[in-house]
């Protein structure tokens, strides 16, 4: 301790010594309370610079990972998002795409908060080549705060453009529907415009659910099916010069829509490009005279309704006479036919004779439980409604019992078939995988129009027309494929033009136990060399069939069965011409006298 | 004395509480950026996700896969001729002839079956040439994009 006066200020004055020391005097309190305070103050200003440099570290260092991404990703470039979640997607049965939304980027730049529009817009020309440096440099020039540089950009196109940097340029987004498959699915899948909002097909009918679920909607289609479809089809109007065609397979159990196309087609990327006839939706939409098709229902109605024996016999020698019309034959096989003769050659004399039995109230009420006389339900908003007689006279039970003077739905028709063939319930049709999505009000779906038996005889039938009639070109070895063929004038301002047809044919296979219900409709064929100047469905429709079903094995790996007995076997013993018919003799009610028939006679033969 | 200890610890508390509370705001704050950043990812990835799936489905559309196997392979769509029904038609294994051993005999069934089926089947053959969009994804995509949308 040193006693001296305290005077800091003596120059002289001996140095203090190093280490703690205690100046005593009045005022030393005073003086070590100062000093404490500098040693705090400097103490808080030194934890203040190592708190900044913490955090300093931790912004730079530590965060700087994440920060990294956000400005690769949007900052520096602000988003404008106009839609919060895409539409939902739209699949095939096998998860394929069909439809879907992806995100497009609309460019646009504020001017003014450019920094070198020169670097700016060398770097854009960069990327979009279809824009030339000078415009793109005279838009960032510009005295606006709002230029568009590009609308809808792809996301390779944007992630260069957020490479550029530059804080002037921004993006609007919104999603725009894509669909991968193009053509192949447009009637069916539909499309849709402005807004997402969907204007045709699944797009339109399901517009609400598409809008508001994240769950895809799965549609019945196979898209390889689909394509097979739609290149024998086309292969088909190809050759014969058609106007048009379409096709359907149906799974004849379930009533699933394997596959529908309907030709010509269009782009659902540009619908507004495609004309009335490329997107008209001929499957359901369009209704037809289908001409010979319809005698499988005829001929069913008088299986079931009158139990008739396959042997009942029908003169067809004469053609019949009707008021002002005459119903003949196109092959006239002048002969008193059977059952499975008639059916197997078509013969339109023998089928109305079959209506004339049925009765005007049996066919009726037959075409009315198949469905023939309503508009179909259906998961499709685009749905034709069928044209039947009105009024109904006596000779309209006698030309719908082939097809004539009734317009349906090619859609109803398959699926007519697939209830006649499959377990004699109707089957409804459906596109839509999810049953509780579905549009359709009544479940109609299960009600029975003919017994097994019927079922059965019908199977037989159609079988023999490939084995032996009319749709032998529609025949693949193996795959027991049956059907029935219509070849139909077209009926033009009520006039039934003889050139223009519309060909068709409606099978299933396997016959012994129908799996799949293929149909094809072949509008305005034109004769070619290879069908020896015929375009009749056995020579256009009938191969398109063998061909879409042969396609049809390959894919869903579908074996032939060459041991499987042939159901047409069980109907040779019918068939007068047949060379290997069996000698045993027929049963009793081969020759049986039809009952309650208009007498043939009665009615005078039509010159021909 | 004591008043001046209890107020330097009431000051010490203070700063230690200031010092939690900022750090645990700072971390909040962190958390929320970093979880809005993985929320970004997210839908970056599924955005770009969308795309990758459009395209992968649209270079395997059908039409295109036929076309690229008719140039690249000498293959057809299998036919139902190329479909053995009888199993009998399949030879039987031959017994593995063992050293030392004496060969045993080859059964006849050996040799191919004739094939069962009557008919004449079809040989396999390449479908029907069809017309293929050759646009790639990205023309597409920008043909999608220029398209005016509908009304």
């Amino acid at each position: 301790m040193i006693d001296a006066p305290l005077n800091l200020h003596i120059p002289d004055a001996p140095l203090p010594p190093k280490g703690r020391f205690q100046i005593a005097g009045v005022r030393s309190a005073s003086l070590s309370q100062a000093y404490g305070r500098i040693v705090m103050i400097s103490a808080i200003f030194m934890l203040a610079y190592v708190i900044v440099i913490i955090r300093a570290f931790d912004l730079m260092i530590l965060q700087g990972s994440l920060v990294n991404f956000r400005e690769t990703h949007d900052a520096g470039a602000n988003i404008v998002s106009t839609v919060s979640s895409p539409r939902a997607d739209i699949i095939d049965r096998n998860g394929i795409l069909l439809a879907t939304s992806i995100k497009m980027a609309s460019l646009y730049a504020d001017p003014h908060l450019i920094l070198e529009p020169a670097d700016a817009a060398k770097g854009l020309a960069k990327i979009f080549p279809d824009q030339n440096y000078g415009e793109l440099l005279a838009k960032l020039q510009s005295d606006k705060r709002f230029v568009w540089i590009k609308r809808n950009l792809t996301p390779d196109e944007q992630a260069a453009v957020l490479e550029l940097g530059q804080p002037g340029l921004a993006f609007q987004e919104e999603y725009k529907r894509l669909y991968p498959q193009g053509p192949l699915t447009a009637h069916f899948v539909g499309y849709s415009g402005v807004d997402g909002q969907g204007l045709s097909g699944v797009e339109h009918g399901f517009n609400k659910t598409l809008a508001t679920s994240e769950q895809p909607i799965a549609l019945t289609l196979d898209v390889r099916l689909q394509h097979i479809l739609r290149r024998e089809l086309q292969q088909t109007i190809a050759d014969f010069t058609a106007i048009g065609g379409s096709g359907l397979i149906m799974n004849a159990r379930t009533g699933d829509i394997l596959a529908a196309v309907s030709l010509p087609d269009f782009d659902p990327h540009n619908p507004s490009a495609a004309k009335p006839e490329q997107q008209f939706n001929r499957i359901t939409l369009g209704t037809y005279e289908l001409g010979s098709c319809f005698k499988i229902f005829t001929t069913a109605a008088l299986l079931e309704q009158q139990q008739a024996a396959m042997g009942r016999t029908f003169d067809t020698r004469n053609p019949i006479k009707v008021g002002r019309f005459t119903i003949s034959d196109y092959h006239p096989e002048n002969r008193v036919q059977t059952i499975p003769e008639v059916f197997m050659h078509s013969s339109n004399i023998g089928t109305a004779m079959m209506a004339q039995q049925i009765g005007t109230t049996g066919l009726k009420s037959f075409f009315d439980q198949l469905g023939f006389f309503d508009t179909i339900d259906f998961d499709l908003p685009e749905v034709g409604k069928p044209q039947i007689p009105n009024p109904w006279r006596e000779v309209s039970t006698l030309t719908t019992s082939y097809g004539h003077g009734i317009a349906i739905t090619p859609l109803q028709l398959a699926s007519a078939t697939a209830a006649v063939i499959g377990n004699g319930t109707i089957i409804k049709p459906r596109l839509i995988m999810d049953r509780s999505l579905t549009r359709s009000k009544a479940q109609t779906s299960g009600d029975r129009v003919v017994s097994d038996d019927t079922v059965t005889k019908m199977r037989e039938l159609m079988r023999l027309v490939v084995k032996h009639g009319t749709g032998s070109k529609a025949d693949v070895p193996g795959l027991l494929v049956g059907g029935k063929t219509g070849t139909a004038e077209k009926n033009l301002n009520g006039r039934y033009q003889k050139k223009k047809l519309l060909s068709s044919f409606v099978g299933a296979f396997p016959m012994d136990s129908p799996e799949y219900v293929v149909m094809v409709n072949i509008d305005e064929p034109q004769p070619n060399k290879s069908s020896y100047g015929y375009a009749t469905a056995g020579w256009t429709a009938a191969p398109t069939v063998g061909r879409v079903v042969a396609g049809m094995s390959a894919v869903l790996g579908l074996a032939p069965d060459d041991m499987a007995a042939d159901p047409a076997d069980e109907l040779t013993m019918y068939l007068a011409d047949f060379k290997d018919k069996p000698k045993s003799t027929p049963p009793e009610d081969f020759a049986e006298t039809p009952t309650g028939v208009t007498p043939v006679a009665a009615i005078e033969p039509a010159a021909r | 004395m004591n008043a001046r200890i209890s107020a330097l610890m009431v000051l010490g508390l203070a700063a230690v509480l200031g010092a939690a509370l900022f750090i645990t705001s700072e971390n909040v704050q962190r958390t929320e950026k970093e979880l809005s950043i993985v929320r970004d990812k997210l839908g970056y990835e599924r955005d770009a996700m969308r795309v990758l799936n459009a395209e992968w489905t649209y270079l395997n559309r059908p039409d295109r896969l036929e076309q690229l196997a008719r140039t690249y392979l000498k293959l057809a769509p299998g036919s139902v001729s190329q479909v053995m029904t009888d199993p009998n038609a399949i030879p039987e294994p031959m017994t593995p002839i063992l050293p030392g051993t004496k060969p045993t005999f080859v059964p006849a069934s050996f040799k191919l079956a004739d094939t069962p089926s009557t008919t004449a089947t079809p040989k396999p053959s390449l479908p029907a040439q069809t017309q293929t969009n050759t646009m790639t994804f990205k023309q597409l995509i920008n043909r999608v994009a220029t398209t005016p949308d509908m009304p």
